[in-house]
């Protein structure tokens, strides 16, 4: 069930993001300028979400509405301390990300081809676990990295037949750089814990939010200051763009952080990349509702034949990495007379450890173990284990089935 | 704000009763999470109570199910989450 549910939220978000980059398309040309239709965007992204959180602060049946879409949603809370610092880190990586992707959509003829390389993002977070691990990467890490990277690239082609390499860089540089960022720190915003509760999607969304449009909008009025004062001036069907895109990218943006919140950040991603197989159809779809925003199709079969095969490496490296995962629980039972909280402190410094439980009865310590792959778990955790003194005996038992309340 | 109590029951399961068993848990309040593990215990639950009294409640529950063969209840006393 909860696995049925997570995927389903990486799904969703994946689809919402692709809905997203023809509206954005059509709103860039609209628009006077780029960087003032940007700058539009996240004013009333800003302005929407805070209207959307107060709209879920409505209690129904003695609990706020968003209470439905998060559990762990109460009311607006500021985000302090710890998670603060990350939240900054989310706004940071974002506003690169966001540079990357406005000046993709202005200065390529058809940034709906190169953006789906944006997915490739999951592949730099596997690698950023796979640096953190200091572990070589298994060969069937590899195999997805590189499928989704290729297939991600023939995906990119254009109709004309060529990938645009600059629009690439750009991309894979900042785009996908700020992307990592994102995902890694927000996946550390969401395991800080107040109260025995963590930090719910929406909060972390709005305040989120709220900072990368300080940072963008400072950064922008650096470039150019009519960038920024220019943004008055709008006319009202930008506007209606921009409301309809940064709504849905909010839906986007919340499936997404409630999904990360439930699982892996890389699976997330990895999931959510059904957007590179979506572009295909989406723009063929954008390009019969609204003819003339976009670059013709292709009727060369064998261009669409090869985007296809490349949507296809891509979900088939996503399917391989999210095949893989091993969950296990490890009991142990400590020697009379060691230390508890040295050996707790012990324990959860293991990498792959996600949550350990000091206990009463017959074992001491219930330890919550997450694995890409069982091959790991012998370097990883046993012969760690097998270093904390104190530890007299423990029991590994392999998780097959795994349901949780959400 | 009443207290949190965080506990792990370790249930044997009677062979050929795991679905049911598993599908009788998923009703019960308080349980926030199920695995099924190979091994010395069949299934782990992780229960979520605000007293000691409604943990009581939980395992009484449990034992009524049919297929649970022996339950093995662990308070938690400190956590760490590190992911």
């Amino acid at each position: 069930m909860k696995r049925k549910i997570f995927y389903l939220l990486g799904i969703l978000s994946g689809v919402l993001s692709a809905i997203v980059i023809p509206l954005d398309i059509i709103g860039e040309k609209t628009a006077p300028n780029i960087w003032i239709y940007a700058n539009v965007s996240f004013v009333v992204g800003s302005l929407i979400s805070v209207l959307i959180v107060f709209f879920l602060l409505v209690p129904i049946k003695g609990k706020p509405l968003g209470k439905y879409v998060d559990p762990n949603f109460t009311r607006i809370k500021f985000i302090s301390g710890k998670a603060f610092k990350q939240i900054v880190l989310m706004a940071f990586g974002n506003t690169i990300a966001s540079l990357g992707y406005f000046y993709v959509l202005y200065a390529f003829s058809d940034p709906s081809a190169i953006l789906p390389f944006m997915q490739a993002a999951v592949a730099y977070i596997i690698l950023c676990e796979i640096f953190t691990e200091k572990d070589s990467p298994t060969i069937s890490e590899l195999h997805a990295i590189s499928s989704i990277l290729f297939g991600a690239l023939l995906a990119s082609m254009s109709p004309s037949g060529n990938i645009d390499v600059l629009g690439l860089i750009i991309v894979l540089t900042l785009v996908n750089g700020g992307t990592t960022i994102v995902a890694l720190s927000q996946r550390k915003v969401r395991s800080v814990v107040v109260d025995a509760r963590r930090y719910d999607s929406i909060n972390i969304r709005l305040w989120y939010l709220l900072l990368t449009t300080l940072m963008f909008l400072v950064v922008t009025y650096i470039m150019n200051p009519s960038y920024v004062l220019e943004m008055f001036k709008i006319g009202n069907e930008v506007i209606i763009i921009v409301v309809v895109s940064m709504t849905i990218t909010f839906f986007a943006k919340v499936t997404y952080i409630r999904a990360v919140g439930m699982g892996k950040a890389s699976i997330v991603q990895a999931v959510s990349s059904v957007s590179a197989i979506l572009g295909i159809p989406i723009t063929i779809l954008s390009n019969l509702l609204s003819p003339g925003y976009f670059v013709e199709i292709s009727t060369n079969v064998w261009i669409l034949i090869i985007k296809v095969i490349g949507a296809v490496l891509v979900a088939m490296g996503i399917i391989l990495l999210a095949l893989s995962e091993v969950r296990a629980i490890v009991l142990i039972r400590i020697r009379a007379g060691a230390s508890p909280r040295g050996i707790l402190e012990s324990l959860s410094k293991i990498r792959g450890v996600i949550r350990v439980s000091a206990v009463t009865g017959k074992y001491d310590y219930v330890v919550q173990v997450k694995l890409r792959t069982l091959g790991k778990a012998y370097g990883l955790i046993a012969s760690e284990l097998d270093k904390i003194k104190g530890v007299e005996d423990y029991i590994w038992l392999s998780t097959l089935y795994e349901w949780e309340e959400i | 704000m009443s207290f949190l109590i965080i506990a792990y029951v370790m249930i044997n399961v009677t062979v050929g009763k795991m679905r049911s068993v598993i599908n009788e848990l998923k009703k019960i309040e308080h349980v926030k999470s199920i695995s099924v593990v190979a091994g010395e215990y069949d299934v782990i639950v992780r229960v979520h109570s605000n007293s000691l009294e409604e943990l009581f409640e939980v395992t009484e529950k449990i034992h009524a199910i049919d297929g649970v063969e022996r339950t093995t209840t662990h308070i938690v006393e400190k956590e760490v989450i590190t992911e």
